[in-house]
């Protein structure tokens, strides 16, 4: 578990906090809160019970709070007591903090109530303690004592961070200009007071700035596998078996984003996304929402049944797996039946060269394996095995089951060697079965089918193209294009540099929007997307490189156009016969051969002269005429929904073609009787569901662009298109 | 492109938008396996001297694959269809053994017969199979060639029937065809021609044609004869004629094994990940590529819900929505659910979010991989732990960019040459998160077979983010000396598998086999299978060969690490936790009249107090154990241990 924690904000609500200062849109207290909420809120989203925090407001109209006596401790209020906070406190809080009438109190007063709470609260028990104020050091203040309590804060081991409103920040190169007085004086003893406390003190501008710069969670490394790697045999059958105690712990784990849950919102009237905090505080839950829920409804199919199926109670089942078509029931005791019996091991099964080792086979996050925690010896022998591997530069390939009755897995356990860690990590291979044999095309070659080899060809790169590339690839080199922490060059896009765009952006907007209700959603931090583009330097700097590569390449967009209108290649047989000549057109289609039919019909009688014309309009009609006859009776003729499929694939076949031949409008009108047809049952009795498959499968209007002799504008094309999706949208509904 | 891209998919529904990471688009394929019954077919195969050689005919080996490609197809692709196709066989013994198969709207199909009807195979498929392979005699009762020659002509239009009426609407539909027959059409031209129609048709219909070739003891397979004028794919790769090469030199148990292993290399349709996906080389430089998954891991399939009627039978399920509240039926119009809203828990409550506000916090762009930059592959910019899955083979495609293919060889061709690896961005299909990943190359690796492993092209593979890395546990600094690392090394060498190389199709998955054959068992009504592990590690040959070494190692071992005892404080302390210090009950600044209260320290009298009066639980848990410990007992344990163990000690006093 993670340390618990326990953070007191000190929040300055003094009158001066309700000024704008010049060049800030925001009054002074708004602009600390943007800080306070966000550390606030990621504390909250930890979703922990053991961090707590509270919040005293400084320079309130009123006081309240433990030590205050006699006119001591006044102007002190202690709006939260440590408690780990709820989003209500959140919203509570967001209607107290608001700036007060006064301008009377003394941060340092506030400090030590902030210390008292801690110390009343936490006791000696193991926390982190952080009190953090913020304040633009325009009250009074008293120096007294600062010494003692900055000494009772390093005995507490309570962190103080003071944040000032333009304060002075050397280091951030920040000085406000025509400084009151006191409030430089002030600065001095809240530095003082952070410095003699080990603490920290800094300008707010800095922290706000820092603010984008997401935060990594860390989480307690536990044990995933405990036992022995071995090789040779675990029970040393044949002897001599080398057996390592060791461990197994996560190296690489995604950290999954949250998830959401669909709700509907009680109140429709209220479009923003949540109520105002005080009307929802009243309700049971809190944001008026109702969740929704998924139930599932368990069925067998049935004919005799209405609607096909029959109900059956969850109770009344029970498991079973599917053998193809076949159905296994499993009895209770069956369960674990098809479960491979094995003992947790970690056993090598050989070794082998790491040079060359396809990395594109490793199909897993990484784990390490260490010696087993505490035991020196088996430390020591596994640290043997990694740099024997590192030496060889070999890696060791192991069989794992990590808890009894698991599945065995083969992994690939590769040494690790880094100055104050040495380990050996693992992943896992695939088996036989995971690999699917799929065959391409030489990259570097062309093979004809006669055996030919061809090296020069248009989907091969010439030397001007091989050339350009290999110029511009060396160009765009990372290795030492980033900047380190000294600036010196680095490695650009390091892992450890690059965050989780997903994950922080979640993050990012759930917590804004906990203390930012109905507001606009603020842009990404720009750390989030810095690597969804080259860097501008970089690419700059390659400009010329990258002119040369393109005009070397001369690639060319396939414009939208000619995609949808190409028909499929003609077919090649390898003998070179050609197909086309020795066939007859048919002049009709033959229902059983339906498709193949149509293509006969469609398609010109055979030629060799190059410039004759395609498929002429007539004959597209007639084919098209042709082949909805037959969907139309098959549809009408189709036992229950045997033949729809089958219709189905037809309507998809003429469909297509009608575009790439150009005739959409034979297939709208067609359609538009079809429709007229199954809504008037003239198709048999009950053709809607039929309809509905139609619509699933996406065969609906077609559409038809505008054309005259003149040519037509893009608008117009445009608009064309918005008419038909809209006719698109409303043509399903058949009444 | 509008201003507002992700509403590009607005109409589809919300659900979409958290599509899992690997999803095929649901190709469904379907094979239908021919196997032509002729007397050479049937015939068994010259005696040869070698025992361990089967006389399977070719005929039976053919069967033999066909009963290999259900079983393994009911694993790996458990929702495809398969058929097999019995072609110029005499029809009526058949008929009279296993029925008339249902072909409903199909002609009656001449000279053929469907064996095994094309869908997704049922247990009494496969012991129809397993029947007639393991009792070859059956095979000479009830399979016999027809008196005349069929034509092929008639058993492709069978074949396009059979698809059109039972795999309608597929994506996928190949027709394999066994026969050692090269001249199907005998000498009559008019029937070439027809068959070639047929062959026509089938390809405009979609179907493929797959041919497996087998010679004749005496007489090599001619392809120009006939099967070169079916038409092919023409984005097929030229490898048929590989085949085709190889066919002269195999028979009987060869002959088998050729057929698997050219069967499995076509057994899954080439299923893209994705397709037209833009790679961006540079600002304004894209070629499209297509993504595939070579590597996927086949996990054995899900329990299910069953009904037990007269007869098992699966029972399907649909979700409704219900209300949270009121579990009430929900009925949503498409109004409503663009209304809904997501909600997030935070803090006791929950954030919510119209859906198009999430969709736009989701939107990081569109779908493509965008180079960063390039960088040498090292151990150090690409460690090998930085995995999280597997990884996309891309390969070029022509459909968006004509001359995506020459730019992407070039690139691969440089960066295998340089062994460079590219940082990308990479968004696999609308509104999917955005993964940083590094592009690597990979040469074309083959096994001793030929059979390719890995194609050459070049593969995306994520990286994890800085959020993904955990920390490393506390261990003992200690690092091996180097005689024991010498001693560690000579036992590595001898353990090298083949050609130092990992070939996954040696390594079948145990634990998925078991499952599928106890399955298989229990659906054939037959004995359980015993448990059958491949890939336990040979221990004896392990034993064998580094035994002796191992025995050195474990002595130097042991000699080092008294070395190691010897020179290092007693006990790893640095893994306990370090007491928690004593409060010296300090002086309170007294500011004013300020009060800072310090928790005591907690004496003796106060923890006797509180057991006598059962209020131990009261007390923090450092202050029973600093009890605990003054007493020199053990101080480990949750609280009620630690309780348990106060009360023990005051009630045995």
């Amino acid at each position: 578990m993670t340390d618990k924690e326990a953070t007191v904000y000190i929040v300055d609500v003094g009158k001066s906090m309700g000024a704008k200062q010049p060049g800030r849109d925001v009054s002074n207290l708004d602009w600390a809160m943007v800080y306070i909420w966000d550390k606030m809120t990621t504390i909250v989203a930890l979703e922990r019970k053991t961090t707590f925090q509270a919040v005293l407001a400084l320079r309130s109209d009123h006081s309240y709070n433990e030590l205050m006596q006699d006119g001591s401790y006044e102007n002190i209020y202690v709006l939260q007591e440590l408690k780990a906070l709820q989003r209500q406190d959140l919203k509570e809080l967001q209607r107290q903090l608001v700036p007060s009438k006064s301008n009377q109190g003394d941060a340092i007063d506030a400090v030590v109530v902030a210390i008292d709470m801690i110390t009343k609260h936490c006791k000696k028990l193991k926390y982190k303690r952080r009190i953090m104020l913020v304040t633009d050091g325009r009250g009074h203040m008293d120096p007294d004592q600062i010494p003692d309590i900055a000494e009772k804060l390093k005995d507490e081991d309570i962190e103080l961070i003071v944040l000032g409103i333009d304060f002075d920040d050397p280091e951030y190169h920040f000085k406000e200009e025509d400084k009151p007085e006191h409030k430089e004086k002030n600065e001095t003893l809240l530095k003082q007071l952070a410095d003699g406390s080990k603490g920290i003190f800094g300008t707010l501008a800095q922290a706000i700035e820092e603010l984008g710069q997401p935060r990594v969670k860390s989480t307690r490394p536990i044990a995933s596998f405990k036992g022995t790697l071995t090789i040779g045999s675990p029970s040393n059958q044949y002897g001599n078996s080398l057996v390592i105690a060791v461990e197994r712990y996560p190296k690489v784990m995604v950290r999954k984003p949250p998830s959401a849950s669909t709700v509907r919102a009680l109140q429709q009237t209220q479009s923003s996304a949540t109520l105002q905090g005080d009307d929802a505080m009243d309700m049971d839950q809190a944001n008026g929402a109702t969740a929704i829920l998924s139930e599932r409804n368990y069925y067998v199919d049935d004919e005799t049944q209405p609607g096909g199926r029959r109900d059956v109670d969850y109770e009344d089942l029970i498991r079973g797996y599917e053998y193809g078509r076949s159905v296994v029931p499993l009895s209770e005791s069956e369960q674990n039946i098809t479960r491979l019996e094995t003992e947790p091991c970690l056993d090598v099964l050989g070794f082998v060269s790491s040079k060359d080792f396809p990395r594109q086979m490793l199909m897993t996050t990484s784990h390490i394996v260490v010696g087993a925690k505490g035991d020196a010896e088996a430390t020591m022998a596994l640290s043997s095995l990694v740099h024997a591997l590192s030496e060889l530069e070999d890696y060791a390939v192991a069989r794992f089951v990590a808890k009894k009755d698991k599945a065995p897995f083969v992994v690939l356990l590769a040494p690790l060697i880094q100055p104050d860690y040495e380990c050996l990590v693992e992943l896992e291979l695939p088996f036989a079965e995971d690999v699917r044999t799929y065959r391409f095309a030489p990259l570097d070659k062309i093979l004809t089918v006669g055996g030919k080899e061809i090296t020069e060809h248009a989907r091969l790169p010439n030397d001007n193209l091989k050339q350009a590339m290999s110029d511009y690839v060396d160009r765009m080199d990372l290795t030492t294009f980033g900047d380190d922490e000294e600036g010196n060059p680095t490695e650009y896009g390091k892992i450890e540099d690059i965050y989780s765009p997903l994950l922080h952006r979640l993050d990012q907007v759930i917590r804004w929007r906990a203390t930012n209700d109905a507001q606009e959603i603020p842009p990404p931090y720009p750390i989030l997307l810095k690597y969804a583009n080259p860097p501008e330097d970089l690419i700059a700097a390659a400009t010329p490189q990258l002119s040369a590569l393109k005009s070397a390449a001369k690639v060319e967009k396939v414009p939208p156009q000619a995609k949808s209108r190409r028909t499929k290649p003609t077919t090649n047989p390898i003998s070179g016969l050609d197909i086309a000549a020795l066939l007859e057109p048919a002049s009709q289609i033959d229902p059983s051969n339906s498709i193949p039919s149509f293509e006969r019909m469609v398609n010109p009688p055979p030629t060799t002269d190059p410039d004759a014309p395609g498929p002429d309009p007539e004959r597209i009609s007639k084919a098209s005429k042709s082949l909805t006859q037959v969907i139309e009776k098959r549809i009408k003729e189709s036992f229950g929904s045997l033949a729809y499929e089958r219709a189905l694939e037809e309507m998809g076949h003429l469909r297509r073609r009608l575009d790439e031949l150009e005739e959409p409008r034979l297939w709208n009108d067609w359609l538009e009787s079809l429709k007229k047809k199954i809504a008037a049952d003239g198709l048999g009795e009950d053709r809607f569901e039929f309809w509905r498959r139609v619509r699933e499968s996406r065969l609906g209007l077609l559409f038809v662009p505008p054309r005259r002799p003149a040519g037509v504008s893009g608008a117009e094309v445009e608009a064309a298109r918005e008419k038909w999706l809209l006719e698109t949208r409303n043509f399903w509904s058949l009444k | 492109m509008t201003d507002e891209p992700w509403k590009a998919e607005a109409d589809e529904d919300e659900e979409d938008l958290e599509i899992a990471d690997v999803q095929y688009k649901t190709v469904k394929d379907a094979i239908l396996f021919t196997i032509d019954v002729s007397p050479s077919m049937l015939e068994s195969p010259p005696q040869v001297q070698d025992k361990k050689r089967v006389k399977d005919s070719a005929f039976l080996a053919s069967l033999k694959c066909a009963y290999e490609l259900l079983t393994q197809r009911i694993i790996a692709q458990p929702n495809d269809l398969i058929g097999v196709l019995l072609h110029g066989v005499d029809t009526r013994k058949l008929e009279a053994k296993f029925g008339i198969p249902d072909t409903k709207e199909i002609d009656e199909l001449q000279g053929c017969y469907l064996l095994i009807n094309l869908g997704i195979p049922s247990a009494e498929d496969i012991k129809k199979l397993k029947l007639l392979i393991e009792n070859p005699d059956e095979i000479y009762q009830a399979i016999i060639p027809n008196s005349e020659p069929v034509s092929i002509a008639n058993t492709i239009f069978s074949a396009a029937q059979i698809f059109s009426v039972r795999a309608a609407n597929f994506v996928s539909r190949r027709l394999f065809i066994v026969t050692d027959n090269d001249r199907p059409h005998g000498t009559d031209e008019r029937i070439k021609i027809q068959a070639t129609q047929r062959a026509k048709d089938l390809y405009d219909l979609g179907v493929t044609i797959d041919l497996f070739p087998l010679a004749r003891p005496d007489e090599k397979f001619d392809r120009s004869k006939f099967y070169d004028a079916k038409p092919s794919d023409p984005d097929a790769p030229a490898s048929i004629s590989q085949i085709a090469r190889r066919e002269s030199d195999i028979h009987g148990i060869d002959l088998l094994a050729y057929l698997l292993s050219s069967v499995r290399s076509r057994i899954t349709p080439k299923r893209a990940l994705f397709s037209n996906l833009s790679l961006h080389i540079g600002p304004g430089f894209t070629i499209s590529v297509k993504g595939y998954l070579i590597f996927k891991r086949q996990e054995p399939r899900r329990t299910q819900y069953v009904y037990m009627g007269h007869e098992p039978v699966l029972v399907k399920s649909d979700s409704i929505k219900v209300s949270g509240d009121t579990h009430q039926v929900v009925e949503r119009t498409p109004q409503d659910k663009e209304e809904e809203h997501k909600a997030y828990k935070f803090g006791g409550d929950q954030i919510l979010f119209t859906k198009k506000e999430l969709a736009e916090v989701k939107h990081f762009g569109e779908p493509g991989i965008t180079i960063i930059g390039f960088k040498n592959i090292t151990k150090e910019t690409l460690p090998v732990w930085a995995n999280i899955k597997g990884a996309t083979y891309i390969y070029p495609s022509e459909e968006e960019y004509v001359g995506s293919s020459r730019v992407f060889s070039a690139l691969y061709q440089k960066m295998l040459k340089d062994n460079k690896m590219a940082l990308v961005w990479f968004i696999a299909r609308k509104n999917a998160t955005p993964q940083i990943a590094a592009m690597i190359p990979g040469a074309r690796k083959e096994d001793d077979t030929g059979t390719i492993i890995l194609p050459e092209g070049l593969w995306v593979c994520p990286l994890p983010h800085v959020d993904d890395l955990r920390q490393y546990p506390d261990t003992v600094s200690v690092s091996a000396a180097d005689q024991l690392i010498d001693k560690m090394r000579v036992i590595v060498q001898q353990l090298q598998l083949p050609k130092g190389q990992y070939i996954p199709n040696k390594y079948s998955n145990p634990a998925l086999q078991h499952h599928y054959r106890v399955l298989q068992s229990m659906a054939l009504g037959e004995d359980h299978p015993e448990p059958e592990d491949k890939i336990i590690p040979k221990y004896k040959q392990i034993a064998k060969r580094t035994g002796a070494y191992v025995q050195e190692w474990a002595e130097e071992l042991e000699a080092q690490q008294e070395k190691w005892q010897a020179n290092s404080k007693p006990a790893a302390t640095a893994t306990k936790r370090p007491a928690p210090q004593k409060s010296n009950g300090d002086a309170i600044p007294t500011r004013k009249k300020s009060k800072l209260v310090d928790a005591g320290d907690i004496d003796e009298a106060t923890i006797r107090t509180a057991w006598e009066k059962s209020t131990l639980a009261k007390l923090t848990i450092p202050e029973l154990k600093s009890f605990l410990s003054a007493k020199g007992m053990s101080t480990s344990g949750k609280k009620q241990e630690l309780t348990d163990r106060i009360e023990e000690y005051y009630e045995t006093k």
